[in-house]
């Protein structure tokens, strides 16, 4: 979700900040659908370009689907709802989307 | 305690058509003597619903901070043309009290709140469209659709108040659209202004996974519904 | 009660310990229970099949009420992997919809549903180098002190060796969680595992405790002397939103890359940071 005015963003330790998580918080939701953990994937913002690892994108839950935003400029970079009909998955405010190949299981695991 | 398989049946008697939704299993595990926020109380509520004390804050995106001097809203038709309201110009207007139960797609319901608003009807008072559909927008950028005849004839307000107080920011305050008889995500938080549309393009959530008009009653929460 | 913390042998592993695919709920069953604080207390889960976990992933909690009402919350894994066995330590907040549950409520054989372990960023492991070797800081607000002790947990059961700094910045004396495991941790320096721990109380300081209660600043976040440069160190930071914040600003201005540090932020806290 772009912010089409001049209006500032949220300061932190302002109002709303104590309910806003990250996304390690939105992990849980977003769980399986391209990838099964999306918090080391390294997202680049669609609209300021700046990149940031999944779990640091600002989160908000528990409305009618969850919405990730960028720690820097507030937009939105993706958000997914989870229906009965199926699970939506948005990644349009993002430009890329980096996922890293997983470490090989290190000896005696 | 026996994992149970839970079957969802809307309230006996209601005569509501049961969403396939409703016919679905779903298989959790019950957890004893949990009740949280909600009250187990046997109230006449729409499929699916369960009613709660709280009010709880949900949001699609940052808290909108918009002082009352920078505040507008608007109604642009389509001679694209917006007729504006500074906040005083909203507050100078008639205002009445409404009591209406509110009704979230995640489930909870909340009866009897209390607001303070201005009626759409209005505000659509001098406005000239032939378009029958809406896209309400919020500060941030939020959207929401909805038919003209689900703000009017009573139907919806621009509110200002919640609970005697001004509207808390985290709700959606300096003001907000309630339009209590649809799915509260249709009540637009930091409401900035209303666009007539000639065909019912859907807003955020309807674009994505929600119902076009959102019925409580009918239980139309998600898209295909 | 019953000490929910068992020691294991390292190469003594439940099963591949990578975050499970999908997200699939599983029941779990409460098998014990350890009071940590006044308002706190760890929950051991019996939950069979469970893939194993690292040291600072999460799981996600649903509970459902007879009636299907449900709801959800995420709490940090509070021990090192044990075989079909979940450990989580809840904080009550005073207006909250599932720790008043999970802390007062639950009883032996009571049952909730799991997800997870999820989550491989806000992860550390004794020889894990994904953000560098150098030593490590761990900065805790009240609950978020969760993953931090599973970390340290981890670290003495393989006998590590780096230098660690457990910051650990809380409300008052009575809001303190895993006191004895801490005391345990910390009380000889020079044994494999060990860590520094430091006490920050920000409301209400134990008398004579030579810091004065006050918010974490940036003194209380330099490491030991005999560190090398910040630019060497990981650090890790867990706690509610605005104290994650603050630390993060603290980091910044005393020169950590924003490369070398990890975060996690928890929702409200019962305890005011």
């Amino acid at each position: 979700m772009t912010s089409d005015l001049s209006t500032p963003a949220v300061p932190e330790g302002g109002p709303g900040s104590h309910t806003v998580l990250d996304g390690n918080a939105a992990a849980g939701e977003f769980a399986g659908i391209l990838v099964s953990d999306p918090t080391t994937v390294t997202v680049r913002c669609g609209s300021c370009g700046a990149t940031q690892a999944f779990a640091e994108l600002r989160a908000y839950l528990g409305g009618p689907g969850t919405v990730l935003g960028c720690r820097g400029c507030n937009a939105m970079v993706a958000r997914v709802a989870r229906t009965p009909r199926g699970t939506w998955l948005d990644l349009s405010g993002s430009s890329s989307w980096l996922f890293l190949p997983t470490p090989a299981p290190r000896p005696g695991r | 305690m026996v994992r149970a398989r839970l079957l969802w049946r809307p309230p006996v008697g209601q005569g509501q058509p049961q969403s396939t939704f409703n016919l679905r299993e779903r298989k959790v595990t019950i957890s004893r003597g949990f009740y949280g926020h909600h009250d187990p109380r046997d109230v006449d509520l729409p499929p699916g619903q369960h009613l709660t004390d709280e009010f709880p804050v949900l949001t699609a995106g940052p808290t909108q901070l918009i002082s009352t001097e920078a505040w507008s809203f608007s109604i642009t038709p389509e001679s694209g043309e917006p007729t504006r309201w500074s906040w005083d110009e909203m507050k100078a207007l008639p205002s009445e009290e409404v009591s209406v139960d509110i009704h979230c797609v995640t489930r909870w319901t909340k009866l009897g709140t209390h607001w303070r608003g201005v009626a759409l009807d209005t505000f659509f008072e001098d406005i000239e469209t032939y378009y029958d559909y809406a896209m309400v927008h919020s500060y941030g950028g939020y959207t929401t659709n909805l038919p003209l005849e689900d703000l009017l004839g009573g139907k919806s307000w621009v509110v200002y108040k919640y609970e005697g107080d001004h509207l808390h920011i985290e709700h959606g305050g300096p003001a907000r659209l309630l339009v209590p008889h649809l799915y509260f995500w249709k009540s637009a938080k930091w409401v900035k202004g209303i666009t007539m549309q000639r065909f019912d393009e859907p807003g955020f959530w309807e674009s994505f996974g929600y119902h076009n008009y959102g019925d409580p009653w009918r239980e139309e929460r998600h898209y295909g519904d | 009660m019953i000490d929910t913390y068992t020691p294991r042998d390292p190469a003594d592993r439940c099963g591949e310990a990578t975050p499970s695919a999908g997200n699939h709920w599983r029941m779990a069953t409460l098998i014990g229970l350890r009071s940590q604080s006044r308002y706190s207390r760890t929950l051991a889960l019996r939950v069979p099949g469970w893939p194993g976990h690292r040291p600072g992933q999460h799981v996600d909690v649903r509970l459902t009420a007879p009636d299907g009402y449900s709801a959800q919350r995420s709490y940090s894994l509070a021990e090192a992997p044990t075989p079909n066995r979940v450990a989580i330590t809840v904080d009550l907040l005073p207006h909250g919809e599932v720790s008043p549950y999970l802390v007062t409520t639950m009883e032996i054989g009571d049952q909730l549903d799991v997800r997870g372990p999820i989550g491989g960023w806000f992860v550390w492991e004794p020889g894990d180098s994904a953000i560098g070797g150098g030593p490590v800081l761990l900065i805790a607000g009240g609950s978020g002190v969760v993953p931090l002790v599973t970390m340290l947990r981890a670290r003495k059961r393989a006998g590590d060796l780096t230098p660690t700094l457990l910051v650990y910045s809380i409300r008052d004396p009575r809001t303190l969680m895993y006191g004895r495991d801490l005391e345990e941790l910390s009380v000889d320096p020079n044994a494999p595992g060990s860590a520094d721990v430091r006490l920050v109380y920000t409301r209400t300081a134990p008398n004579g405790f030579p810091r004065p209660a006050a918010h974490l600043s940036a003194e209380d976040i330099q490491p030991p002397a005999e560190w090398p440069e910040p630019r060497a160190a990981r650090v890790y930071v867990c706690g509610p939103s605005g104290f994650v914040d603050h630390a993060t600003r603290l980091l910044r201005e005393a020169a950590y890359p924003d490369d070398r540090i990890r975060t996690e932020r928890f929702g409200p806290s019962g305890v005011d940071q």
